[in-house]
């Protein structure tokens, strides 16, 4: 009597603490952040979603690796990502920006060694000193918070 | 005494099991009869409403659907239970409302360059993700995504100086399809 009374409360425990979180907000930490532009001579630059690039469109790793994957990004389809801590990013023009939308993907074969949720921001159209600002760039490390 | 622990036990058992149950039928309700899955228009407002409150300079830079657990029933019907929208002030502010099953979930403040070719403007947005969700279907036989992207998806921003809504499928096959349309007028743009 005891033993199926403690197996009937574990139960109704259980059933009370499960609940489906896959579609919450999620925080990732020290994740590789490099800065990219569009292709020299690309007067109208696009991303992999189809919109025309603009200031405040990332790219990320595909889903599994492979170039045919282009357009299957690890994040669902209208993720935006907001780096943590009042951190920010100084784009080309010495605007601060911190709140993305997922457009683009790249290093499609995991050639970059970079970190798994790793993002590349975009920096505009192709000049010499967008250019310049991406390499200066580099790679730095943020966290930050996926809302999809 | 043992028996009357047993008995509370007991009661204390059946009436955590009614509330599962009673919440359990209550969560299948929200999916199958869900009255809380938003248009564009509908989203627009009702974040910007707590954009608003956020900081009464906020205009809209960019609204999209976001990808379900309801595969390619989400979107059939031009409505969707989760969005995010981003919002920007003149001083240079961003934020991102997250809206899920109709209610504003949070904001999100940060900061980017204020672009006004950017900002939407709600005066130009005379048609609804209803009627182009039909038109895309019958125009251009977009499909309902499967997996990425799933069902029909809605994106409102401004492309070439103008305020356009994408509506996101698939083609015959299978390939992702962007059907853009002119807010305003609802013509085809591509």
């Amino acid at each position: 009597m005891k033993k199926s009374l403690f197996t009937m409360l574990i139960s109704v425990v259980l059933a009370f603490t499960t609940s489906s979180a896959a579609f919450a907000d999620t925080t990732y930490t020290n994740q590789d952040f490099t800065a990219y532009t569009g292709a020299s001579g690309d007067n109208s630059p696009v991303f992999a979603s189809g919109n025309g690039a603009y200031i405040g469109g990332i790219a990320v790793h595909p889903s599994s690796w492979g170039s045919s994957n282009w357009n299957k990004p690890i994040y669902r389809f209208g993720a935006m990502i907001v780096l943590n801590n009042n951190q920010r990013i100084t784009i080309p023009g010495g605007y601060s920006l911190n709140t993305f939308i997922v457009e683009d993907t790249g290093d499609l074969n995991n050639a970059g060694n970079l970190t798994y949720r790793w993002i590349d921001v975009y920096f505009g159209k192709y000049s010499a000193a967008t250019h310049q600002a991406a390499i200066n760039f580099g790679k730095k490390k943020f966290s930050y918070t996926v809302i999809s | 005494m043992k028996k009357k622990i047993y008995t509370l036990l007991g009661i204390v058992i059946i009436f955590a099991c009614a509330f599962v149950i009673q919440r359990n039928i209550a969560d299948s309700k929200a999916i199958h009869f869900d009255p809380q899955q938003l248009t564009v228009m509908e989203a627009l407002h009702a974040g910007m409403l707590e954009a608003q409150k956020w900081d009464s300079g906020a205009v809209p830079l960019y609204l999209t659907s976001v990808d379900d657990e309801l595969g390619k029933k989400s979107g059939q019907d031009g409505r969707r239970r989760r969005w995010n929208l981003q919002v920007s002030t003149p001083d240079h502010k961003r934020a991102v409302v997250s809206i899920r099953d109709g209610i504003v979930e949070k904001v999100y403040p940060g900061v980017g360059p204020y672009i006004p070719e950017m900002v939407v403007s709600s005066e130009e947005i005379n048609i609804d993700s209803p009627q182009l969700v039909i038109k895309s279907k019958q125009e251009r036989n977009l499909l309902p995504g499967i997996d990425w992207a799933n069902g029909y998806h809605f994106v409102l921003q401004v492309l070439n100086g103008q305020s356009t809504i994408t509506v996101v499928g698939l083609d015959n096959s299978t390939k992702l399809q962007q059907i853009i349309y002119d807010s305003s007028s609802g013509e085809i743009m591509n």
